[in-house]
């Protein structure tokens, strides 16, 4: 069985999530905050990350996240796969929050997602990326 | 505080080449009169030849200056070094006096109106420089003036004189005169360099201020988008939730659902949909107008393929209702920031399928002349009412043919589109007949952001 670990701040995104993903039957753990995030996901040892990009804590923490994953050799292979109420094609919006100078093309995730959940995508995506 | 300080250095940049520039004129000026003199010389008197021969020096010798400042502001002013700026600057002005000075007195000093010409520099130095600064040359150009006057005077160098007479002598016998002279040049230079400096300190305040005040705007309109931008992600987040446990329950998780609620529910996600789509075009209006030109990340993209990677997703669409999508596409390279022309792209093919009727079809053309890229989208579809032309680029505008026929009509489409081309100083025209369909050409021009082109 397939572990996946949702972190987003929106517990009803997440138990959408659950639904689908448990009905299709993956394991699903979730976090509703960032903080020791890295910590917590090397416990869990999951096999994908669902990540959201905007938290209370911080504009772009999911990314920030993800930087902080990439880092540690144990999770520099961890599928990731990013999801947001904003669109794709317009990453421009989270670089200007975090004042961050980072190539705006550099996102250091296997996937992007975008909300609403789309339960056909949602799984289309997650048996692709864990295919590769 | 740091633009301002840049704002100032371009300025002081500006003003020693505008310097040079005159100094040519200069130049050119004292020798045409020199060539003039000297070609004419049997009718003048043999001082005024003399006189135009040193002329011909003197001109030589602004021509080496002019060539070393152009050197000097080359290859240390372009560097951004402020120092050597003023050092520029400041040399220019002194030996501009100096030599402003020498004619005077070659050209009979204090018997020539000519003597007055040192005012300009006064004059000059007052508006570019600060109140004390110009205090400082102002007093320089008085003494280097007079100076040559009193030496003259003192008889510690020849008299030099353009009239036949023994004016000099004369002159120069006469106490009283002189000290009225003298104090009239004060006098006069003194309250042109009051006058001058006060009101040029005046504007250079007023200017301040209205530059810190556009500033300020800038920083307002910016921190509108940001709150607009954070609001519009407020909106989008609930309704996510909303949509996401619409579409699982759409889906069947829960259960197979009675007829009559997976109707409502269709609705509501459909209901959805539309503000979905409204908040995300408001997401990308804001974000694309609270970036200025200035930060825009700008690169080489190739427009022939953003058109082709946005007709390959619309092709779904298209096919969906038997729209037929033909293109001729020249490669067109330009610089620009692809996800905001992608953006602009994708909104006008995708205006233009959507307003096309069933079995309709859309061309999409995409042509490079010399500096300027031309891309034509026409359709065949329900077109633009004349009086609506002017309408379709005002945010939140939708006329009542495209709500008839489209119902996620949100009016912001192309405000859009008129924003990225607004970055991209790009121009839009529109011809459109009622029923018959529409044509949107947008003409770029090569070549832009020459000073921030980045990867």
């Amino acid at each position: 069985m397939k572990k996946i670990l949702v972190v987003d701040d929106d517990l009803d995104i997440v138990d959408a999530i659950k639904t689908v993903l448990e009905s299709h039957g993956f394991s699903v753990a979730s976090y509703n905050n960032t903080q020791d995030i890295v910590q917590k996901i090397k416990k869990e040892t999951p096999d994908l990350l669902l990540l959201d990009v905007m938290f209370p804590e911080n504009s772009s923490a999911g990314f920030e996240v993800a930087r902080a994953i990439r880092k540690e050799s144990s999770l520099a292979k961890l599928p990731i796969i990013i999801f947001s109420a904003v669109n794709e094609k317009f990453k421009l919006g989270f670089m200007k929050f975090s004042e961050d100078q980072i190539d705006p093309d550099y996102m250091p995730v296997n996937d992007f997602l975008e909300k609403p959940i789309d339960c056909d995508i949602l799984l289309e995506k997650i048996a692709k990326v864990l295919k590769n | 505080m740091k633009d301002s300080i840049f704002f100032q250095y371009e300025l002081l940049k500006n003003n020693i080449q505008w310097f040079i520039q005159l100094r040519w004129m200069v130049i050119a000026f004292i020798w045409i009169f020199c060539v003039f003199s000297l070609s004419f010389q049997s009718y003048f008197s043999t001082k005024f030849i003399f006189c135009s021969s040193s002329f011909l020096w003197i001109g030589l010798l602004l021509l080496v200056l002019n060539l070393i400042y152009i050197l000097h502001f080359r290859y240390f002013v372009e560097k951004q070094n402020t120092y050597s700026t003023y050092w520029n600057l400041y040399t220019q002005i002194l030996l501009d006096l100096l030599v402003v000075s020498y004619c005077t007195y070659l050209l009979g000093g204090i018997e020539n109106p000519f003597i007055c010409t040192f005012l300009f520099h006064v004059i000059l130095v007052c508006i570019f420089l600060k109140r004390l600064q110009s205090f400082v040359f102002t007093t320089i150009a008085i003494f280097l003036t007079q100076s040559f006057t009193i030496l003259e005077f003192l008889s510690l160098i020849p008299q030099k004189s353009l009239l036949p007479y023994k004016l000099k002598e004369i002159i120069y016998q006469n106490w009283d005169y002189l000290i009225f002279y003298m104090g009239s040049v004060l006098f006069i230079a003194y309250t042109l360099w009051h006058l001058v400096s006060t009101l040029s300190e005046r504007l250079k305040k007023h200017e301040s201020m209205l530059a810190e005040y556009n500033q300020k705007l800038i920083r307002i309109s910016k921190e509108r988008s940001q709150f607009m931008l954070l609001t519009s992600h407020e909106f989008k987040a609930p309704l996510a939730a909303i949509q996401s446990y619409a579409h699982v329950l759409l889906k069947g998780y829960q259960g197979n659902l009675p007829e009559k609620v997976n109707n409502i529910l269709t609705r509501i996600y459909e209901r959805c949909n539309k503000l979905n789509i409204q908040v995300k075009e408001m997401i990308q209006l804001a974000n694309i107008n609270s970036i200025t030109v200035e930060e825009l990340p700008i690169a080489v993209v190739s427009l022939n393929k953003i058109v082709e990677s946005v007709i390959s997703n619309l092709e779904t669409v298209s096919s969906q209702r038997h729209i037929e999508l033909k293109t001729s596409l020249e490669t067109a390279e330009m610089k620009g920031n692809a996800e905001q022309l992608e953006i602009m792209v994708s909104n006008l093919i995708a205006n233009a399928i959507t307003y096309s009727k069933d079995y309709g079809q859309v061309h999409v053309f995409l042509k490079k002349k010399e500096e300027q890229i031309e891309l034509k989208i026409s359709d065949q579809g329900i077109g633009i009412a004349p009086e609506n032309l002017e309408k379709i680029f005002q945010e939140h505008f939708c006329a009542a043919n495209a709500i008839e026929h489209n119902k996620y009509c949100t009016g912001l489409g192309l405000a859009i589109v008129k924003s990225v081309l607004k970055n991209h100083n790009a121009k839009i025209t529109v011809e459109s007949d009622l029923n018959q369909g529409s044509t949107f050409t947008v003409f770029f021009k090569e070549p832009q952001y020459e000073k921030n082109t980045r990867g």
